[in-house]
C-alpha cells in the first residue's frame, strides 16, 4: 500500500476499511505494555491520525482503554482491556 | 392499503401501524423528528389529534441529541432532549415511523393531504430487537460514524447512538456486492473476504459452505466470475478473491482434516437418489442431507467427483482437495455408490426413492467429421484428461501434440501435455479463429504460451494422415474471418489452396462437450440432448424427477453446476415436505452501483494487488504440482483489505450468529404506503455547510482543523475519544482557536446569512473546553459578536471573565508548521492592526448553516415557496407564523431558518396551533 501524496487527507472510509486488520496489529503492540498514540504509530509505521481512528474504534468496542491521566506532554497511554486480555488467554 | 410483500417476509412493525383507517389515517403528519418535530408532535398529541411523526433516520432526536450542552445555561443537551424523545415515543396519540421517508405529498380538494411514504429496510425485526448491540460488536465492516461527524468509526450493523429512540439496530446495505451478485451460486465473496480481513478464517469457511460445499475445489479451479466484476478492478486491479478463498480453504483443511460435523439430528425418512457425483450432484446432496433427507449418490466411475476428478488436471485441482471436499458431503451421512451406472429411472423409483435428481454432467464429446478421425493417436480431450487424471500417462517425450480448439477445455490438455512431456514436447493449439476470438480465459492462454504451447491460429484441420493405422500428420488449411454468424462472431472461412501438412504424434479434439444423457428417454430431452427442466425449480415433467448441472444447462463453469445443485435441493426439499414450489430461491438485492462506490473512493490510497507467487516456469513444465502458491496469512489479509465493501454490509452473517432473539432478516424489503392526513408540518431542519469549501482554512487537509459540530462531539458525555483530544495524535490541545462565521455572512460560498447561533455556540465550546482542559488557552476569532438573545450578553461577559480571548479579525488562511501545529494568518482589526500570525494546536471552524431543501421536493402538488434565503417561506411570520403558501401545510423550527433551541420550541408551538386551527376549519367547526 502506498500513501499517495495529495493535499487532501486520506479518506476516513479508506482508513475505516483497515480497522479490522490494524486493530490486531495494535493489539499486538499493546500486549507489550501501554503506549501513546504516537508510540503506536511509530511502531506500526502509520500516520498517528490513522492510528487515532483505529485505536478509538478498539476503545469503542471494548478492546482498549486509557491508562490514568495524560502525561506532561498531553498524551494518554492506552492498554488492552482486561476483557480482551482474558479473551486472548 | 397495498402491501408490497412480494415474496419476502414483511416487517411487522410497519403492519402494526394499522394505517388503513380511512378516510383519514392521521390528523397530522409531521416530517422530521428533531426538536421541532418532537415538540409539534407532543403539542398536537396533547390536543387529542392523531399524529404520525416520520423520521428518515433510525432514531428521533435530530441534531440536538448529539450536542454536548446547550447555551447559555450550559444544561446537558441529553438531559433536555432525551426526556422529550421518551415522552413523544410513549405518547398515546403519536405514532412514530423511524427509518422512513416521505416520497410525495399532494393536497386534495377537501383540504386533506395524500401522502406516499416508505419504510426503509433495516434488515432487523424491530419487534424482536432488544438493542443489545451484539450485532454491532461482532460486525466485520467498519465505516465512518456520521453521528460523531466522522471522527471515529462504527460498524455497518449498528445502533445509531447510545440514547437512540427506538434503540434498535439497523444494517446498512447499499445493494448486493458485485462479486456476490455475479456469482451464480451467490457465494458471499464480500462476506468471507470481510471475515478473512478480520482474521476469522473458520467463520469464513463456514460462510462459504452456506452457498457451496466444494470450497477447496472452487478455491483452486473456479474461473471466478466474482473477480471479473470486482469494483477494485476499475482502479488498481481486481481483488484476487479466489486467492483469498484458497488461503481460507487450505488453512481450514490443514486444521480440520475431517469435517467438524456429522449427520444432522433431525433425520427424515425420505430417500433421494442422485445420479452423478460431480459438482451439481455433490452440492445437491449436501443441502438435502442438511435438511435430514437420506441421500444416495450413484456414480458410474470408480471414484466420486465427476469432472472434478477426471477432467481437471491436478496442477489446477489436486485430487486430495477433491477428496476433502467430498468429505464435507459424506460427513452428513450421504452415501456414494461408485461404479454404479444408472440406466433405468423406473428401477430407481421401485427401490423406494421418493425423489430423483439427475446430475450426469456433460462429458460426452463432439466428434470431428474428417478423414482419419479413427486413427490411433486421435482422441477427445475428456478421454485424454481422464487417462491423465487416473495416472495412465502417455509417453510424449520428444513428440508433437496438436490440440484442436480454442476454449478452456483446450487449455487443460495442452498444458497437461507440456507437463507429461516434461517440457520436451511440442504442443500446438490449433484454432480456426484469431487470438482475440478464443473463448478460453485470457490468463489461461497466457499461461499456456508461457509454458511453451504454440498457438496456430486461423487454421483448421482438414484430415488426419496415418501410417499403419497410426496418426503421423495432420493436414491443415488456413482460414480467414468472414461475416458474423448467428453467435455474433465472424465466421471462419477456408482459404482455398492454403493446405499444409504438419507431422504430429497425437491429436486431441477439444471442440465441445455434449450432455451425458444417452441413458435417458428421448421425451426427457430437447433437440440438443439436454434434459428438460423448469428453469426455476429444475423439476422435469415427471414431478418426482429433477435435473441439474451441465446436463440441463450445457457445459458451463463448476460454480454454475454447484449453484444448480443447491437450487435443485431447495425445491426437492420443498416437494418432499409438501410445500409449494412457487416460491423464489434466493432473495438478493440489486447490484450495488459501482459508480457510487468509486465516487466514495476519492482520496483512497492506492492499493496494488498482492503479487501472486507462482512456481518457476521450469518447474511448471515438469510437474503437476499446483503452480499457484497459496497466500500467506499476511498476504491474504492485505489482499482482503483491498475490498471496497461495495454493498456496505458484506453479509458475513456474524450478526446472525450472535443474535439471540434472531431478529436479523436479510430478506426485508422497503415497504411503501399511501395514506391520508388532515394536515402536514414540515420540520425538516437545516443543513451544515461543508467546511472544506473554505479551502484556505485547511479542513480536510489538516487533521487538527475540525468543525464546530465535531467539537461538540468531543465535548459531549458520549464523546468519541476519552477527552478533548487532537485527532492528529490524541494529544490534549494547549491552544485552541475557534473561528467564527466560516461560511456564514460569506458571499464567497453564497451564504450571506448570519447563522444566528454561531457566536453563542462557540462560546459554549470555549467555556466547556476550558473546563475540560484547565491549562489550555482558547481564542475566538470573530468579525463581531452577536449576543442578542435572552442571557446571551451575560454569557459573552462570562466567557471574557473566564479568560477566553476574543480577537476581532478575519482569518485569511491556515498553514501547518513543521511541528504539526497550525499557523493562523489574520487581520488584526483592533489593537495594533495589520496582518498577524498566531500558532495553535487545534482549530475549530464554526461553520454556517444551510437550508435543508428536502421539504421542497416532498411537496408534489405544486410549488412550496422558498424565501430569499432558501428556507421554507412563511407567508406571514408576524400574524400567522409557520404557515406556508400551501394551505394546510406548515413549517416548524429550522425549516424556516436557523434558530436556537428555545426559539425552535416556541416556533413549534406556533406550528402546532396553526395546524390545529386548520384541522378545525376544514372540519367545519
Amino acid at each position: 500500500m502506498s500513501h499517495t501524496q495529495t493535499n487532501r487527507l486520506r479518506a476516513m472510509l479508506d482508513i475505516a476499511q483497515d480497522e479490522m486488520v490494524m486493530r490486531d496489529r495494535i493489539a499486538g503492540i499493546l500486549e507489550q505494555g501501554p503506549r501513546t498514540i504516537p508510540e503506536i504509530a511509530e511502531a506500526l509505521g502509520y500516520p498517528s491520525r490513522e492510528v487515532t481512528v483505529w485505536l478509538f474504534g478498539m476503545r469503542r468496542y471494548g478492546m482498549a482503554e486509557e491508562v490514568g491521566r495524560a502525561d506532561v506532554d498531553g498524551y494518554f497511554q492506552y492498554e488492552l482491556t482486561k476483557t480482551h486480555l482474558s479473551d486472548l488467554s | 392499503m397495498t402491501l408490497n410483500t412480494d415474496t419476502c417476509p414483511v416487517d411487522r412493525n410497519v403492519i402494526n401501524l394499522k394505517l388503513d383507517r380511512n378516510p383519514l389515517d392521521y390528523d397530522v403528519m409531521i416530517v422530521g423528528a428533531g426538536v421541532a418535530g418532537m415538540e409539534t408532535a407532543a403539542s398536537m398529541g396533547d390536543m387529542g389529534y392523531r399524529v404520525l411523526l416520520v423520521e428518515k433516520n433510525a432514531s428521533i432526536g435530530g441534531r440536538a441529541i448529539l450536542l454536548s450542552k446547550v447555551f447559555p445555561t450550559l444544561d446537558c443537551a441529553s438531559c433536555i432532549v432525551t426526556p422529550k424523545m421518551a415522552s413523544v415515543s410513549h405518547h398515546p396519540n403519536v405514532q412514530i415511523m423511524t427509518y422512513s421517508e416521505v416520497d410525495g405529498i399532494v393536497r386534495k380538494a377537501d383540504g386533506s393531504f395524500a401522502v406516499d411514504l416508505h419504510r426503509k429496510a433495516a434488515y432487523v425485526d424491530f419487534d424482536a430487537c432488544t438493542g443489545c448491540g451484539k450485532c454491532e460488536q461482532i460486525c466485520t465492516v467498519t465505516v465512518p460514524d456520521e453521528f460523531n461527524y466522522d471522527l471515529v468509526t462504527r460498524r455497518v450493523a449498528h445502533i445509531p447512538f447510545p440514547q437512540a429512540v427506538p434503540k434498535k439496530a439497523i444494517i446498512d446495505r447499499r445493494g448486493e456486492a458485485p462479486c456476490t451478485f455475479t456469482c451464480p451460486a451467490n457465494v458471499k465473496a464480500s462476506g468471507y473476504i470481510s471475515l478473512v480481513r478480520a482474521g476469522r478464517y473458520r467463520e469464513a469457511f463456514n460462510l462459504h459452505l452456506e452457498n457451496a460445499p466444494l470450497v477447496g475445489s472452487l478455491a483452486r479451479a473456479c474461473y471466478a466470475p466474482c473477480e471479473s466484476d470486482c469494483t477494485r478492478g476499475e482502479k488498481e486491479g481486481t481483488v484476487h478473491i479466489r486467492g483469498i478463498k484458497r488461503f481460507m480453504a487450505d488453512r481450514y483443511y490443514a486444521e480440520h482434516p475431517e469435517p467438524e460435523y456429522g449427520p444432522v439430528e433431525n433425520q427424515l425418512g425420505t430417500r433421494i437418489a442422485i445420479i452423478g457425483s460431480g459438482p451439481a450432484g455433490l452440492s445437491a446432496a449436501f443441502y438435502l442431507a442438511r435438511e435430514g433427507h437420506q441421500v444416495t449418490i450413484f456414480e458410474a466411475e470408480k471414484e466420486a467427483g465427476g469432472m472434478l476428478r477426471t477432467a481437471i488436471p491436478a496442477y489446477r485441482l489436486p485430487k486430495g482437495v477433491v477428496d476433502r471436499d467430498i468429505k464435507n458431503v459424506t460427513a452428513l451421512g450421504v452415501k456414494i455408490r461408485t461404479g454404479h451406472r444408472i440406466t433405468s429411472l423406473p428401477d430407481l423409483k421401485q427401490q423406494g426413492f421418493n425423489a430423483i435428481l439427475i446430475s450426469t454432467g456433460a462429458a460426452d464429446e463432439h466428434g470431428l467429421d474428417i478423414e482419419g478421425r479413427d486413427l490411433d493417436g486421435v482422441m477427445g480431450c475428456m478421454q485424454f484428461l481422464h487417462e491423465v487424471n487416473v495416472g495412465e500417462m502417455p509417453d510424449l517425450e520428444n513428440k508433437t501434440v496438436m490440440v484442436i480448439g480454442g476454449g478452456n477445455s483446450a487449455m487443460d490438455p495442452a498444458r497437461a501435455a507440456i507437463r507429461i512431456g516434461a517440457g520436451k514436447v511440442h504442443v500446438i493449439i490449433n484454432y480456426r479463429r484469431g487470438r482475440k476470438e478464443m473463448p478460453a480465459h485470457d490468463w489461461e492462454v497466457v499461461g499456456a504460451e508461457e509454458e511453451g504451447v504454440e498457438l496456430m491460429l486461423m487454421s483448421a484441420p482438414t484430415r488426419f494422415i496415418g501410417r499403419d493405422g497410426k496418426l503421423v500428420a495432420v493436414e491443415c488449411i488456413s482460414m480467414e474471418l468472414g461475416e458474423p454468424d448467428e453467435s455474433g462472431r465472424r465466421r471462419p472461412m477456408p482459404i482455398e489452396g492454403s493446405e499444409k501438412v504438419i507431422p504430429i504424434d497425437m491429436a486431441i479434439l477439444s471442440i465441445g462437450l455434449l450432455p451425458s444423457t444417452a441413458h435417458f428417454p428421448a421425451e426427457m430431452k430437447n433437440s440438443k440432448g439436454l434434459l428438460i427442466a423448469d428453469p426455476q425449480t429444475l423439476q422435469t415433467p415427471d414431478p418426482d424427477i429433477f435435473a441439474s448441472g451441465d446436463c440441463v444447462t450445457a457445459p458451463t463453469m463448476m460454480i454454475n453446476a454447484i449453484a444448480q445443485g443447491r437450487r435443485a435441493a431447495f425445491y426437492i426439499d420443498r416437494r418432499l415436505k409438501g410445500e409449494s414450489l412457487n416460491v423464489p430461491f434466493d432473495c438478493v438485492l440489486e447490484k450495488a452501483d459501482k459508480n457510487v462506490v468509486l465516487e466514495e473512493a476519492d482520496h483512497f490510497v492506492e492499493r496494488q494487488p498482492v503479487p501472486q507467487r507462482m512456481l518457476s516456469l521450469e518447474e511448471r513444465r515438469k510437474t503437476f504440482e499446483c503452480y499457484e502458491q497459496v497466500m500467506t496469512e499476511a498476504e491474504a489479509r492485505q489482499e482482503a483489505q483491498r475490498c471496497m465493501n461495495c454493498g456496505e454490509c458484506a453479509q458475513c452473517m456474524e450478526c446472525v450468529s450472535v443474535c439471540a432473539p434472531q431478529c436479523i432478516d436479510f430478506t426485508q424489503k422497503p415497504i411503501s404506503r399511501s395514506i391520508n392526513v388532515g394536515t402536514v408540518v414540515m420540520s425538516t431542519g437545516y443543513g451544515i455547510l461543508d467546511p472544506a469549501t473554505k479551502q484556505l482554512l485547511g479542513y480536510g487537509r489538516f487533521s487538527d482543523v475540525i468543525s464546530g459540530p465535531q467539537m461538540d462531539r468531543l465535548l459531549a458525555p458520549t464523546r468519541p475519544y476519552n477527552g478533548v483530544l487532537r485527532p492528529s495524535d490524541g494529544k490534549e490541545p494547549e491552544s485552541i482557536a475557534i473561528i467564527l462565521c466560516v461560511g456564514s455572512r460569506d458571499r464567497t460560498v453564497c451564504n450571506p446569512l448570519c447563522c444566528r447561533i454561531g457566536c453563542m455556540y462557540s462560546m459554549k465550546h470555549a467555556q466547556l473546553a476550558m473546563g475540560a482542559l484547565p491549562m489550555a488557552e482558547v481564542t475566538i476569532y470573530t468579525i463581531d459578536v452577536r449576543a442578542f438573545g435572552k442571557g446571551y450578553d451575560e454569557f459573552y461577559e462570562q466567557s471574557k471573565a473566564m479568560g477566553i480571548q476574543f480577537v476581532k479579525g478575519k482569518v485569511a488562511r491556515i498553514e501547518q508548521l513543521s511541528n504539526g501545529n497550525l499557523a493562523l494568518h489574520y487581520e488584526d482589526q483592533l489593537g495594533e492592526g495589520g496582518k498577524r500570525t498566531r500558532e495553535h494546536d487545534l482549530v475549530v471552524l464554526t461553520v454556517g448553516f444551510l437550508p435543508n431543501t428536502d421539504a421542497f421536493s416532498l411537496y408534489k402538488g405544486g410549488e412550496l415557496a422558498a424565501g430569499n434565503s432558501g428556507y421554507v417561506c412563511e407567508v406571514d411570520p408576524i400574524s400567522e407564523p409557520a404557515r406556508t403558501n400551501v394551505d394546510g401545510l406548515f413549517a416548524a423550527g429550522t425549516a424556516i431558518g436557523v434558530m436556537d433551541i428555545p426559539d425552535t420550541v416556541l416556533h413549534s408551538g406556533a406550528a402546532a396551533a396553526q395546524a390545529a386551527v386548520y384541522l378545525e376549519r376544514t372540519r367545519g367547526r
